[in-house]
């Protein structure tokens, strides 16, 4: 195992952690629960009564519940309560709880158009039906939440994402 | 060079005075001044010596064509090998020449330049062989190279690249290049316009012209103004350095010392990148006080910096008479010498002819002419006609043609989406080029005065000209080493380029591709269009590395996954390693002595070890199992729910992929416990075979790794410490066996115990999810204090399995590991149903008795072997390798080295002394099976 | 740097993919020659010019087939 102790930077406190750059305010959001739904999404949909759509990566989600569209079969269900019960329904859809796996930053402010285009390839006008992309080379979920966006990324990237934002959005300089 | 300050330039501040130093020398200038506008300004001659003959240099142009003025500044950042005729010249930088010791006024190299007939292009090809090569390199590398780097200094300021989209993307900000950006703007298109100068105006800058009605200056401004009103982003310092596939623009933008990369997509291009002027053929044509008159004229208009007092102007072209009048109106003696015969220029004395050779060393002293005048000047400005730049055209597919007339490429077709206007496209005149403008974009051109001019002629380094007469300036190229490369057959343009480096400096033979591909027509007897140019490639000006890399240097390289305990495992003392992706604690407290003390302490009672990052991925599905038995070489669908079963992974070719562990939790309902470093690759690895071989309805992937954390408590005391836990499970052996699992309940959720072995020890894996890990973690260590129980890092870890004769796949594992070399055998006998690589165990290659098979090694004496040492075979004539060391520790359980090893024919070998070469030396050890340390595996369920 | 079609997602750039091999080989039955196994493993028509070749977009693992032209670049219809 290599030896580069030196260059890790610290994990931030999640509790107190907030990044104020120019033109962006970046803070942690609580997660209700987290469910991942694989197969027949609108059997799935029937079911639980979520929209089995799900949104792209520029969907607006609405509070307290909403469902972000992974894949063309899978779908990342955000709620306090299970959408349904975890394991296979024989309708055809797979759920499992992934409550644990991920933190979710909120950013907000003027320099959003900017963190896009640092941050993503999106095309902002075309931003697509798949929420899944990568953010600052690390694979996160994307969507719209109030006036700005939420990023859900998996723990233990979470650290990594969040000294990248640092370091990207940090004041330019002079030029 | 007699350079000197005069009154005027119209960008410099001269209310705004810097100074710096110039190897020693503390050079004046304002802001404005580049590094090379302020030491002309200074009087400053030799700027730079030649990378072969280390021949004095000075100044040559005013962009990125330059090339001799390289220098390294230092200021916020160190920058080696910049063209001082772009940097900025700021306040308190130390700028360097390069390739002069001590430096380039005073090179003690410059004798090199006596033996110049010795050292022609590619003459190390020849030489410095006898009596061997290697003698001579550290000499010859210790004088290649320009700039230095300077380890340990700052580099400019990081920056994250970006990505933005435009319909219609402009490049250059000539007057051609501001008219089709303004027309498309006020039509109503998003428009990006890019300029590599800090101003726009490209030839307006330095040139008088008519536009309009209004001056040059008047119409840029106004044109800028209207650009901005209408909303086209227009970014100065800005290059466009390469076009990408699918017509994705690279550019260059600058930030303080450095520079931004940005992905543009426009969805329409037009190049308007101008062209370049070129020098003209002579005896010593390179040395300083040579250059070109259009940089002459940029220096008086742009900064008001006289070039030289005593001027010699040769012409080829009409662009030389504007910089030869214009510093004559500036007070400079100048001569005309015309190529084309004189005509009567006007007031400026005019001979006719051209320059045969150049005197003076350190400066220009004077010119002959090959009539045979000979006139006392300190400057000679050349104008040899100018070559469009097709650079980016040719990048885009675009195949450039012959233009006879003006004695340059110019391009053919236009590429889907790309075009080229202005004197890129070969209309050097104003109204030409405005003209070719707006009609690209479907405008009107303004009113510019017609401007009756002589044809130029395009004058080329003939074969056999007198003295030395350079071709390629920066990498030392002559036009004798042009017809050098005929004579030794390297007659194409691709060869000609290797063959004497021409064109491969960091001027990328800007100003001297066509000149040394003319001549190499001449000499081979075809036309220049028949010769061909070498392939353009990006980048069109050097950009940095760190550019490229944007933020990913030191911490931020590569994104390191952290564990959720990363916290108590610090609190612990541990020393934290990367490893399969993530930071893991290695061993707790001080190397050596903790990682051996934690390996026995793990034997002796119970260790607690963080196994957090081993995969979790879930299968669902009535299709399951039948999935994973074509997925797996073992058979799985007859693993009963509340199992564990030991599995391998294949590839096509056979070859063992991946190891894990695959657990039923019911009948449509897997999880795969995949080693840690792979789970990335396993999860792809299922997701492609489920869409290729299976109805996808029927067979679901979840990776839920993140969601999970795993501690693993082993050890002969560790079913007491787990029971400590009053978690519900009944954990005696009988309702948990080894590979077998259950769940509990611990801190009001579901808790999971799994009977799986890493160490060869009695052991438990708990999964619980991760937001309570740290409770359980605290749960464990507070159960384990009565029994001492030890933390277990990675370190202590290797050792054990290494002890165990567990293997690691890609450390114990090649690319061609078959699963019958690691000694499983059974399922290619027994299994029935098809599954990934199966094929490929049925070919010859599986079956060959002589195969490297997986064996331990112990060895003699107690130094552990080498990991990669040779186990040799010494039955022939010379020694052969029989296989290698894979894994090598020392275990302080058995209290001597344990060692793994692949090894032909192994598993038939046990007890066989082996000799063992690493380095030179040899070690003894013989064949033993690879479990060392409990053969019977009475350990796993012991205590 | 290429930009290709997930046909669930949209255009992406080429670095959010991974190429699979050619489009059209059908995996042999165990029966198969050891020659039409290599072949199966190893031989490629590498076309010069248009080519059909799977991929798989990463971020969604949406595997599909891609007409793609090797020379120009040129990319074609998307089958998933």
């Amino acid at each position: 195992m290599p030896d580069n102790v030196a260059a890790f930077l610290p994990i931030p406190n999640w509790t107190h952690a907030a990044l104020i750059l120019q033109g962006l305010r970046i803070s942690v959001a609580e997660l209700p629960g987290v469910w991942l739904v694989s197969g027949d999404l609108s059997a799935f949909g029937a079911q639980s009564g979520v929209d089995a759509e799900g949104l792209g990566a520029l969907g607006q989600a609405k509070t307290p519940g909403y469902a972000l569209r992974m894949a063309r079969g899978r779908l990342m269900v955000i709620g306090a309560a299970p959408p349904a019960a975890t394991g296979w329904h024989a309708a055809g859809f797979a759920v499992s709880e992934v409550s644990a796996a991920y933190r979710a930053f909120d950013i907000e402010g003027s320099d959003l158009p900017r963190l896009l285009a640092r941050a993503t390839t999106l095309d902002p006008d075309h931003p697509g039906p798949c929420a899944a992309l990568p953010f600052g080379g690390v694979p996160v979920a994307l969507c719209r939440i109030g006036e700005g966006l939420r990023l859900h990324v998996e723990a233990p990237l979470a650290p990594a994402l969040w000294h990248w934002l640092a370091a990207a959005m940090a004041p330019d300089l002079a030029p | 060079m007699s350079g000197q300050r005069i009154p005027g330039g119209t960008e410099i501040d001269r209310s705004r005075a810097i100074h710096f130093d110039f190897d020693g020398q503390r050079i004046a200038g304002f802001a404005g001044d580049t590094i090379a506008s302020a030491l002309i300004a200074a009087g400053v001659s030799v700027v730079g010596r030649s990378f072969k003959y280390h021949r004095p240099r000075g100044i040559w142009g005013w962009g990125p064509e330059e090339p001799n003025a390289i220098v390294d500044v230092t200021g916020d950042s160190h920058r080696p090998n910049c063209r001082a005729t772009l940097e900025p010249a700021r306040d308190g930088l130390t700028v360097r020449s390069v390739n002069g010791w001590p430096d380039a006024a005073r090179d003690r190299l410059a004798v090199i330049d006596r033996f110049a007939r010795f050292l022609p292009a590619g003459f190390y090809y020849k030489t410095f062989l006898w009596p061997n090569w290697r003698l001579f390199e550290p000499g010859i590398r210790a004088m290649a190279g320009l700039g230095r780097v300077r380890p340990g200094s700052a580099g400019f300021a990081a920056q994250a690249p970006e990505d933005a989209r435009c319909d219609l993307l402009v490049v250059g900000a000539g007057p051609a290049g501001v008219l089709a950006a303004l027309t498309a703007a006020e039509a109503g298109r998003d428009v990006v316009l890019v300029e590599q100068a800090p101003h726009a105006g490209g030839s307006l800058r330095l040139r008088q012209a008519q536009i309009d009605g209004m001056d040059g200056a008047a119409w840029l401004r106004a044109a800028l103004a209207r650009l901005a009103a209408a909303g086209a982003r227009v970014w100065l310092r800005t290059c466009a350095f390469g076009v990408y596939d699918h017509g994705l623009v690279g550019l260059a933008q600058g930030v303080g010392d450095g520079a931004r990369l940005v992905r543009l997509r426009p969805r329409q291009t037009i190049l308007a990148t101008g062209a370049i002027e070129r020098g003209l053929p002579f005896a010593n044509n390179d040395r300083p006080g040579v250059m070109s008159a259009e940089a002459a004229l940029a220096y008086l208009r742009l900064q008001g910096v006289l070039v030289g007092r005593r001027v010699a102007v040769a012409l080829a072209s009409d662009a030389g008479l504007e910089p030869a009048q214009a510093l004559a109106a500036a007070g400079a003696e100048v001569t005309l010498i015309d190529a084309r015969g004189a005509a009567g220029q006007g007031a400026l004395p005019c001979l006719s002819g051209r320059i045969a050779a150049v005197q003076g060393r350190d400066r220009v002293r004077g010119v002959t002419l090959d009539s045979g005048a000979s006139l006392a000047v300190d400057t000679v400005l050349l104008a040899g006609g100018h070559t469009p730049s097709l650079h980016l055209y040719a990048q885009a597919g675009g195949k450039p043609v012959w233009d006879d007339r003006l004695g340059a490429f110019v391009p053919g077709h236009d590429p889907e989406g790309l075009s080229v206007i202005g004197a890129a496209a070969g209309h050097l005149a104003l109204r030409a080029a405005l003209t070719s403008a707006a009609a690209a974009v479907q405008g009107t051109a303004p009113g510019v005065p017609d401007a009756p001019h002589r044809p130029s002629l395009a004058v080329w380094p003939q074969p056999g000209m007198k003295g030395r007469v350079w071709v390629d300036l920066q990498n030392d190229v002559t036009a004798k080493d042009v017809e050098l490369a005929a004579r030794e057959g390297f007659a194409s343009v691709e060869h000609l380029k290797r063959y004497t480096t021409l064109g491969m400096a960091t001027d990328q033979g800007k100003t001297s591709n066509l000149a040394g591909l003319a001549l190499l027509a001449e000499v081979t007897g075809r036309s220049i269009p028949d010769t061909g140019t070498t392939t353009f490639r990006p980048p069109f000006v050097p950009v940095p590395l760190a550019t490229l890399a944007g933020l990913r240097a030191g911490p931020l390289v590569n994104p390191l996954r952290r564990l959720a305990l990363e916290g108590e495992h610090r609190a612990a003392g541990a020393t934290l390693r990367e490893a399969g992706g993530w930071l893991r604690p290695a061993f707790y407290g001080a190397a050596p002595e903790a990682i051996q003390s934690e390996a026995l302490q793990a034997r002796l009672t119970v260790a607690l070890a963080d196994a957090s990052p081993l995969g979790k991925i879930e299968i669902f599905g009535p299709d399951a199992a039948a999935f994973l038995d074509f997925v797996h070489y073992n058979t799985v669908s007859t693993l009963s729910p509340g199992r564990c079963r030991y599995v391998f992974v294949l590839t096509e070719g056979g070859i063992l992929y991946d190891d894990g562990v695959l657990l039923r939790q019911g009948e449509e309902h897997f999880i795969l416990s995949c080693s840690s470093s792979h789970v990335a690759g396993m999860h792809a690895h299922l997701e492609a075979w489920r869409q290729d071989q299976f109805p996808q309805a029927r067979v679901m992937i979840h990776d839920t790794t993140p969601h999970w954390a795993t501690l693993t408590v082993s050890g002969p005391k560790s079913r007491a410490v787990v029971a400590a836990l009053a978690s519900g499970l009944a954990l005696d052996d009988g309702a948990l066996p080894h590979m077998a699992f259950g769940w509990g309940w611990f801190a009001g959720t579901d808790l999971r115990v799994a009977r799986v072995s890493f160490t060869g020890d009695r052991s438990y894996e708990l999964s619980i999810r991760a937001d309570r890990a740290r409770a359980l973690w605290l749960a464990l260590r507070e159960a384990g204090a009565p029994q001492d129980m030890t933390l277990l890092g990675g370190e202590a870890l290797m050792i054990l399995r290494v002890e165990k004769g567990y293997p690691i796949v890609g450390i114990d594992t090649d690319g061609a590991t078959l699963p019958m070399d690691m000694g499983m055998s059974a399922p290619l006998t027994r299994k029935r149903a098809d599954f990934i690589g199966r094929r490929s165990l049925m070919l010859d290659e599986a079956q060959r008795p002589d195969r490297p098979q997986f064996v331990g090694l112990a060895a003699e004496g107690a130094v552990p072997l080498p990991t990669g040492a040779h186990v040799l075979d010494l039955s022939g004539p010379a020694p052969r390798s029989d296989g290698f060391v894979t894994s090598s520790r020392f275990s302080p359980f058995l209290r001597r080295p344990v060692a793994l090893a692949q090894l032909r024919g192994g598993a038939g070998r046990l007890g066989e002394r082996v000799v063992v070469q690493h380095m030179g030396q040899r070690m003894g050890a013989v064949i033993v099976a690879p479990d060392q340390i409990d053969p019977e595996g009475g350990r796993l369920n012991a205590g | 740097m290429q930009s290709f079609p997930c046909p669930f997602c949209g255009p992406r750039p080429e670095t959010e993919f991974r190429h699979d091999g050619e489009a059209g080989k059908l995996r042999p039955a165990l029966s198969c020659t050891d020659s039409e196994w290599s072949l199966y493993l190893r031989a490629r028509t590498a076309a010069r010019g248009p080519s059909r070749e799977i991929w798989t977009h990463l971020p969604c693992m949406e595997t599909f087939v891609l007409q793609r032209d090797t020379l120009s670049h040129r990319v074609g219809e998307v089958a998933p």
